[in-house]
This record gives C-alpha cells, sequence and structure tokens, in this order.
C-alpha cells in the first residue's frame, strides 16, 4: 500500500509520501525527508505543526477542484491531481462505494464486518498508472467486498458495501 | 436627527452606513436583489426590502421601485453610497420630490459636477487650475485639429464617463484620430453620450484629492487630502492620508482651491475634489465626486472623525457640524482594497465561494466589508469586496501595520489580491514614497510574487497534505506495528 498523494504547486509537480510515523512522522516531499511534529488543530479551518523543528500555522481548506492554502501570507492554491479527487468526491452517506473511473484492485483492507471510521482507507485501487485510496465516506460497518485482489473493475463498479445506518 | 434612513446600495458601504445610522438611533432600511438574499447588509439591517429586476445590479439601479421601497416604510431620509445610483440627478430630484431627505449635495449640483466638460468650465470660472484641453462637440477634424495644438501626449476622456471608461492616452498625432474615434464609440455605449474631450497628459502624476463638507449655504470646510495614486487601469488600490512629502505650503493652496470650488457651487453635503500633481508640483481641476468615497476611512482616522455621521447630521441641520480649526490630521492612515480577482491574469475578476475568511484583530486594523464565509462571489456585482483600513503615528508605521495586517487577513476559496497588496506594502519604491498614477505598471516585475525557495514549496506540499483528514489519520491513527516499519508500500 502507497501512500503518495500528488500535488501542482506553479505548475510543478511534487510527490509527498509519509516515510514512516514513529519514533516519529517523516514525511517525504520529493524525496526530501522531513520531520512533523505538534500538528495542532486551531479552529476548523486553522493549523499549527513543527517542520524540523520551525513553527508554522497555516489555513487550510478545499473544495471540488483544488486545496486553498494561507500561509507566512502568501496563498496558494493547489489544484487536484487524480488521486486526490477520486478518493474525496465519494458522497457522504453513501452505503454502496462505487469506483470514479477503470482499474486495478491493488489491495483491500478491510472484510465483511470490519468497523470502519470515515477516512479510513478500506480498498487501494490503480488506476491510469496512479494508486488511489478508497476511503470509508462514513463511519460504519462493512456489509461486504465486491472485488478482488489483483482484479480489474469498470467505471462505477461496486467495490465495497456498508451496513445501511438506521 | 432623523428616525429612519433607507440605504440604496448594498455590500460594504451598505454595512458601513447602516452601522453609524444604527449607532445614530436610527432605524435601518436595506434593500436587496435576490442574489443578495443572504448578504450581511440585509441581516445588517431592522428591515429589509427587496427589489425586482432582471439582473442584479438593474435592481439598485431601479429608481422607482428604490423610492417606493422608501415610501412603503416611510423612512426619513435616504443615502445613496457610492456607484449606482449615488451620482445620479435625477434620482437624486425625485428622492427629494418624494418628500424624503437624500444624503448628498443638490440634484443641480451633481448634474453639473457630473459632465467632465461642464464642471471644468466651471472650475476655470472659479479660478481652480485646470490642464490645457479641447472638448469635441460634433466635428472630429476640428477636434483632432485642435487637440495636436495641446501637445502630446494627450488624454482622451468620455465627457460623461467615470471608471477608466471611454479613456485612452495618445502618444503621437498618427493614432489621435483613430483613438479619437474608439473613445467616442466608448463614450457612446457606455454612456449614452458621445461627447469626448483631450487633455494635456501628465507623465507621473499623482492623485490627489480633498474631503469637503459643505452646508449648501456656502460654507464649506475641508478635512484633509487623500493620496491616491496607486491605481491599476484608472481604479484605485491602495490609498493613504496625508499624502506622503507635500509641502504645507501645497497642501494648503489645494485644499483651498477645493474649499473655493464647493463654496462656489453652495456644496451641500460631503463631497471629493480631484486634482492631479505634476512632478513640478503643479496641481490641476480632475473632477469632483458628490458622495461618499471608497476610501473616506482613512480620512476619518487621520481626522478622527464619522463621515457618515457628519452627512448625516448636516443633511439633517443644514449646519456643519466642525469648524475648519477643529479638523486636525494626526498620524498616517492606509487603505487596502480587497478584491476578489487575479492581479496576475490582469486582474480578471474571480468568482466562487468564500470558504474561509479570518479577518485581523479589529485593535489593529479596521475591515469595512461586505462579506462573510460561506458567501457566493459572483460576477454580478464589482469585485471590491472590502477595505482593510490601518492608521499609526508616521507612514513606515501605518505601513508596517497594514503589511501585518493583510498577513493576518485570510480569504480562501475566492482568488483574491491580498498577496498582491502586500507585494506593493513591501515594495522598497513604495517606502520611499516613489509613487504616481503608473506606479503598478513600471514595478511589474518586482510586484511578481517571489519564487519559493525549495524549503518553502516542501512547507506549503506538507501544509496542503496534512490539511487532508485521511492523510492525518495514515500520519497519527496508523496501529502499530505498520507504523514504525516505514515504506510500508511493499506489504
Amino acid at each position: 500500500m502507497s501512500e503518495s498523494y500528488k500535488f501542482n504547486l506553479d505548475e510543478k509537480k511534487y510527490e509527498v509520501v509519509i516515510s514512516k510515523c514513529h519514533p516519529e512522522l517523516t514525511i517525504l516531499v520529493n524525496g526530501t525527508a522531513f520531520a512533523v511534529d505538534d500538528l495542532t488543530q486551531i479552529s476548523e479551518n486553522h493549523f499549527s505543526m513543527r517542520i524540523n523543528g520551525q513553527l508554522k500555522k497555516f489555513w487550510w481548506t478545499q473544495d471540488e477542484e483544488a486545496i486553498h492554502l494561507r500561509s507566512d501570507g502568501r496563498t496558494y492554491i493547489l489544484p487536484y491531481l487524480d488521486h486526490i479527487s477520486a478518493t474525496q468526491k465519494v458522497a457522504k452517506n453513501e452505503d454502496i462505494i462505487k469506483a470514479n473511473m477503470p482499474g486495478l484492485v491493488v489491495s483491500i483492507n478491510c472484510r465483511a464486518g470490519s468497523k470502519v471510521s470515515a477516512g479510513d482507507v478500506l480498498i487501494v485501487i490503480e488506476s491510469m498508472k496512479m494508486q488511489i485510496n478508497i476511503t470509508a465516506p462514513r463511519d460504519g460497518e462493512v456489509e461486504s467486498v465486491h472485488a478482488e485482489t489483483n482484479s480489474a473493475f469498470q467505471k462505477n463498479a461496486e467495490l465495497i458495501s456498508l451496513k445501511a445506518q438506521e | 436627527m432623523f428616525k429612519s434612513i433607507l440605504i440604496a446600495n448594498r455590500g460594504e458601504i451598505a454595512c458601513r452606513v447602516i452601522r453609524t445610522a444604527k449607532s445614530l438611533g436610527l432605524r435601518t432600511v436595506a434593500v436587496f436583489h435576490h442574489a443578495d438574499r443572504k448578504a450581511p447588509h440585509v441581516n445588517l439591517a431592522d428591515v429589509s426590502i427587496q427589489l425586482f429586476a432582471e439582473t442584479p445590479t438593474a435592481a439598485y439601479l431601479d429608481s422607482e421601485q428604490i423610492i417606493k421601497a422608501a415610501q412603503s416604510v416611510s423612512v426619513e431620509c435616504l443615502h445613496p453610497g457610492y456607484g449606482f445610483l449615488s451620482e445620479n440627478a435625477d434620482f437624486a430630484k425625485a428622492v427629494e420630490a418624494a418628500r424624503i431627505a437624500f444624503i448628498g449635495p443638490q440634484s443641480e449640483v451633481i448634474k453639473l459636477m457630473g459632465d467632465k466638460i461642464l464642471s471644468r468650465e466651471f472650475a476655470e470660472k472659479c479660478g481652480v487650475p485646470v490642464a490645457p484641453s479641447v472638448t469635441q462637440d460634433g466635428d472630429l477634424s476640428s477636434f483632432v485639429k485642435e487637440a495636436r495644438k495641446i501637445g502630446f501626449p494627450i488624454l482622451i476622456k468620455a465627457a460623461a464617463g467615470g471608471g477608466g471608461k471611454g479613456m485612452s492616452i495618445v502618444h503621437d498625432a498618427d493614432s489621435l484620430e483613430r483613438l479619437a474615434k474608439t473613445a467616442m464609440g466608448e463614450a457612446e455605449r457606455y454612456f449614452a453620450d458621445s461627447r469626448i474631450y483631450a487633455e494635456l497628459y501628465i507623465e507621473n502624476p499623482r492623485h490627489i484629492e480633498v474631503q469637503v463638507l459643505g452646508d449648501g449655504e456656502g460654507n464649506v470646510i475641508h478635512l484633509y487630502e487623500r493620496e491616491c495614486s496607486i491605481q491599476r487601469r484608472f481604479q484605485k488600490v491602495i490609498e493613504e492620508s496625508p499624502a506622503p512629502s507635500l509641502s504645507g505650503e501645497l497642501r494648503d493652496s489645494i485644499c483651498a482651491a477645493a474649499v473655493d470650488l464647493s463654496k462656489k457651487a453652495n456644496y451641500l453635503n460631503a463631497g471629493t475634489v480631484e486634482f492631479i500633481l505634476s512632478p513640478n508640483d503643479d496641481f490641476y481641476f480632475l473632477e469632483m465626486n458628490t458622495r461618499l468615497q471608497v476610501e473616506h476611512p482613512i480620512t476619518e482616522l487621520v481626522c478622527s472623525v464619522d463621515l457618515v455621521e457628519a452627512q448625516l447630521r448636516t443633511a439633517y441641520t443644514r449646519k456643519l457640524p466642525w469648524l475648519q480649526k477643529e479638523i486636525k490630521q494626526s498620524g498616517h492612515a492606509i487603505e487596502c482594497r480587497i478584491c476578489c480577482e487575479e492581479p496576475e491574469n490582469d486582474f480578471r475578476p474571480a468568482t466562487g465561494i468564500i470558504k474561509v475568511l479570518a479577518t485581523p484583530n479589529p485593535d489593529d486594523a479596521r475591515f469595512d466589508s461586505g462579506i462573510e464565509q460561506g458567501q457566493i462571489i459572483s460576477a454580478a456585482f464589482d469585485s471590491m469586496v472590502g477595505k482593510l483600513i490601518c492608521h499609526a503615528e508616521n507612514r513606515n508605521l501605518a505601513t508596517k501595520k497594514i503589511t501585518e495586517a493583510l498577513d493576518e487577513l485570510v480569504l480562501l476559496g475566492v482568488s483574491s489580491n491580498i498577496d498582491y497588496l502586500g507585494r506593493i506594502l513591501r515594495n522598497s519604491n513604495f517606502a520611499k514614497a516613489h509613487i504616481h498614477t503608473g506606479f503598478l505598471t513600471d514595478n511589474e516585475g518586482e510586484l511578481r510574487p517571489v519564487e519559493l525557495a525549495e524549503d518553502e514549496v516542501a512547507c506549503v506540499l506538507l501544509a496542503a497534505s496534512l490539511g487532508l483528514k485521511d492523510f492525518r489519520t495514515l500520519s497519527f491513527d496508523t496501529p502499530e506495528p505498520y507504523a514504525s516499519i516505514g515504506e510500508w508500500r511493499n506489504l
């Protein structure tokens, strides 16, 4: 399973990878390692963190097209590459998780009966040469998994269904 | 004092007027188009009346409907704000005819000052300096012939114009006729009045304006000057007061000229006389705006006054609230106009939803706005959504203060000029007050964003990632033993 996030900033492509979480969170940006700690959510859209020991505050939000960020008096708009938009576009209260595009199942991280929380990676797919995390749209219990590792699927194929909420 | 008021406007200026009116105990009435039904000015007012029109702008320009609305709730006075109907003489007349006090000058003064040619002639008669000029009234060839005599460059303007429409700079005789024709066409389209005029174009001029207040009986005071030279496409971006490096003598003569002109017009209520100041300190009358200006807060901070209150008191009592000697300039104030636009894309207006809005501490900066988080910014209205204003002991400190306040201002979801304004304020030529109306064009290169260093890029990307909930979940909630193995992609 790969945790690779790709971004466009000023028309250049960057890749952010979680390298390890312990003893300290280490994240690679285009291969360079940064130690991140003290991530604090000051308010809904306001965060602070230490990067290699240095305190950074930032404001963050997202819409359908991009991540919007403000830090040190500068504003950034980072348009999504397919990875993020694909995982974020799942409707919040849906029971059936479908594929937004055709692809191949790389790994399955849950089975029928698994208790999941919103944001949990349920299944990793590969599409257009990118690995994409499919996350749980809400807290709940997995009812069934309709896919198999290494199997191909079409667009809008049902991958996982969650138990309907009362 | 009046007991009730209708504000015939929207956005930040409607909110601004409502605030003062409420503090004086007036019942406030807002008008709005459907597109603005959730706008702050509607919530802020005691009563809101919907206007119906095919387009949102048309609603705020519908004088008949607005006057009917005012009558339906029996308000005693009407504040037009700026833009829309604020300088429409017929509207002012109709408001007065409906026995509602119009917060502004007499309709005939609005008409006189609204005509660029008549107002120049009036200024000339009052002994106020005007730049050499030629007016076109029908015959294009004689206009071209006369205009050549002024010398180049020449500025061509629409007689009925404003906001930079129908304006162009002519550098040589060859392009004069062609550009004059274009200007006439634009003037006809925008103002339904094809008359244009040409005047000597002063290179690297400064834009200095004077705030005046009159009682309609020939008594006029001034509240000193504002420097509005930082402009893009003839629209102001940053204003400040006092004007930097202006000698006391020059300041006095400019203010005296503004007062003279306003006295001769029997000017009533608040107005602004605009001048062009040449690099060798000659000043020329530009125009008079017969309304409250966008940039009025810098005067309020430097002179410690509330201009909306002064407008209401003057309209009610027909007496000036202050003597000239009571008005003193203290410290320095700077205003930045916050616009939803793309400065890197020729200032193209930007639209979208304001997803995050966070403003600086009100003790440090005044933020006059008509926006709130969640609001839709559409292409229906002007791109200016608010103003950030700071006051300090001197220009350096005021610049520092507003730069910091701009850094604190957060508007996410729609592109804005906030970063661009920050770059202007940090520019060394701005710090040295080497400013003129061509400042933004002349310093274009230096005003582009500085490329980020590698570690700054990394910070941005880390922030972008960690804002994502699933990225945080993976970073912090990954159960052992996976978390410490690292590079767990091949599990």
